[in-house]
């Protein structure tokens, strides 16, 4: 599995959040969490809300601003979106000419993405870092441990593929490999695996839901084709039989012209006595 | 809405070259009535085009988009009719698996079951030249989309089978081979023969809520 490697701490309440905002789209009035503005996250899962603007504040440049967080209560999908346009748009500037990726790329992939535009800024601190060991950022750990993963399996892409994803990773990715992996805390491993076992349950579940939308959109256009169809066959029946009552009553006209002589009773084979 | 049109706003197509994430592409999909576009298809696959072909795709019975088939009813290759009044014009047909090997981790999307060029309008694709036969849907992990992409072509051409089924491009395709935009499209999904719809753990679930369920009667009577 490519991206098996989750963001722990910061990013990955961060991506919990995105992953957490389009559920209130569908369900407004869930319980929300609770907005706090520190950055502290416990590893056993209760991720502050707060990082969707640290996650934010990374992806711009010092010159634009980071647009105000909309209310959390009354988070509506417009402008959930905009901030995720305006967000994907940025990490897009930044990785230049990696445009690959049409539409759909799970979370992961995206916050690999997010997480080019930190890699670059820290690379070379970080690999100087590496002897600390334990002292290591987790945070920029598994970024690496992620992009090499994601190179090895892009590898084998060739062909009509997605090259250019391929080149775009490899090109971030080249520099943390022959990095060996880090120790990582038991605790945050568990925390790792719930994330991404929650990311990927809720990717799943969404696309089962546009599975259902999808066939149920398709039946309706199907029966609305079906009933214009039906209306028109009935219209042209209805034609085709007055058609045929027209033609049946011109060829009786000249039958119904003609009269019966009127009867007249006869005594016949009878006696008179 | 009669006009099968497949781009409703120019604002989906001004946000396909960026990076969107899942969430965006959700959204824009609730918002159009076309199971193609719900299902994620254009997008993953397509650019939204127009369709202006009519084709019927039959396993047994006729394809619906979006619905679910099992692996043993597409074993075989199925008859595809493109509906027209002459037979001037020459159709390819492209038959991909955007959710190789899995859905969550689609590495080798695409990946090419089936390529049949040049068949006539009016016909069926036996009618057509078959450069990749048709390879039986077995899908091992998660539930797939198969998309059936149909597209004109303006000459009769050559087109050249790929190295390899995997990591096929529908759009790089068409790009090189000039077939413009696609003139149909059809999907269905399919899981494994035995496949529990994705619900792995529903079994062991309902198990546990019946035995919470049976607890507390317990505590209750007590």
């Amino acid at each position: 599995m490519a991206s098996s490697r989750v963001m722990p701490s910061s990013s990955s309440a961060a991506n919990s959040d995105l992953a957490r905002q389009p559920p209130s789209m569908y369900s407004l009035g869930g319980a929300d969490p609770p907005p706090s503005s520190a950055s502290v996250d416990d590893p056993a899962g209760n991720l502050g809300s707060t990082t969707m603007d640290d996650l934010l504040r990374s992806f711009y440049c010092e010159a634009e601003a980071p647009p105000p967080l909309p209310a959390r209560e009354g988070a509506t999908g417009g402008k959930m979106a905009e901030q995720v346009a305006a967000a994907g748009r940025s990490v897009a500037g930044v990785d230049g000419s990696a445009a690959a990726g049409y539409g759909e790329m799970t979370l992961e992939d995206f916050l690999a993405r997010a997480g080019a535009v930190r890699e670059g800024d820290v690379r070379v601190p970080s690999s100087g870092s590496m002897q600390a060991g334990f002292g290591v950022d987790p945070v920029l750990d598994d970024r690496f441990v992620q992009q090499e993963q994601l190179l090895t399996v892009e590898n084998p892409i060739l062909g009509f593929g997605n090259g250019v994803e391929g080149g775009g990773a490899g090109g971030v990715g080249g520099g943390g490999r022959g990095w060996k992996r880090p120790m990582v805390d038991p605790v945050d491993k568990a925390a790792l695996q719930r994330q991404k076992r929650m990311i990927k349950n809720r990717e799943s579940a969404a696309r089962s839901r546009e599975r259902k939308q999808a066939y149920t959109v398709e039946l309706e256009s199907l029966v609305r084709r079906l009933e214009v169809e039906n209306a028109g066959l009935l219209r042209e029946q209805e034609e085709h039989y007055k058609m045929r009552l027209k033609q049946l009553m011109e060829n009786l006209i000249p039958v119904t012209e003609m009269k019966k002589p009127p009867r007249v009773l006869r005594r016949t084979h009878s006696m008179q006595w | 809405m009669m006009r099968f049109l497949y781009n409703p706003s120019a604002a989906t197509a001004t946000e396909h070259p960026t990076e969107l994430p899942r969430k965006l592409s959700a959204l824009r999909s609730i918002m159009s009535r076309d199971a193609l576009v719900v299902g994620n298809v254009v997008g993953d696959v397509l650019d939204p085009f127009v369709k202006s072909a009519s084709m019927k795709i039959t396993y047994n019975k006729e394809l619906t988009s979006g619905s679910e088939l099992k692996p043993s009813m597409v074993a075989t290759e199925p008859r595809v009719e493109i509906r027209g009044h002459t037979t001037r014009f020459l159709y390819t047909l492209v038959m991909v698996d955007p959710d190789a090997p899995s859905p969550s981790n689609p590495t080798k999307r695409e990946y090419l079951h089936w390529l049949v060029t040049d068949i006539p309008e009016t016909a069926n694709a036996t009618c057509g030249n078959e450069i990749v036969s048709y390879e039986s849907p077995r899908p091992t992990a998660g539930i797939h989309r198969f998309v059936f992409v149909l597209f004109r072509q303006s000459v009769r051409q050559t087109i050249y089978a790929p190295g390899w089924r995997q990591n096929f491009s529908t759009r790089d395709f068409a790009a090189v081979y000039n077939l413009g935009d696609p003139v149909a499209a059809m999907f269905f999904n399919c899981q494994r023969e035995n496949g529990c719809g994705g619900r792995r753990h529903e079994l062991w679930f309902r198990n546990y809520e019946r035995c919470i369920s049976l607890g507390q009667h317990q505590q209750a009577a007590a």
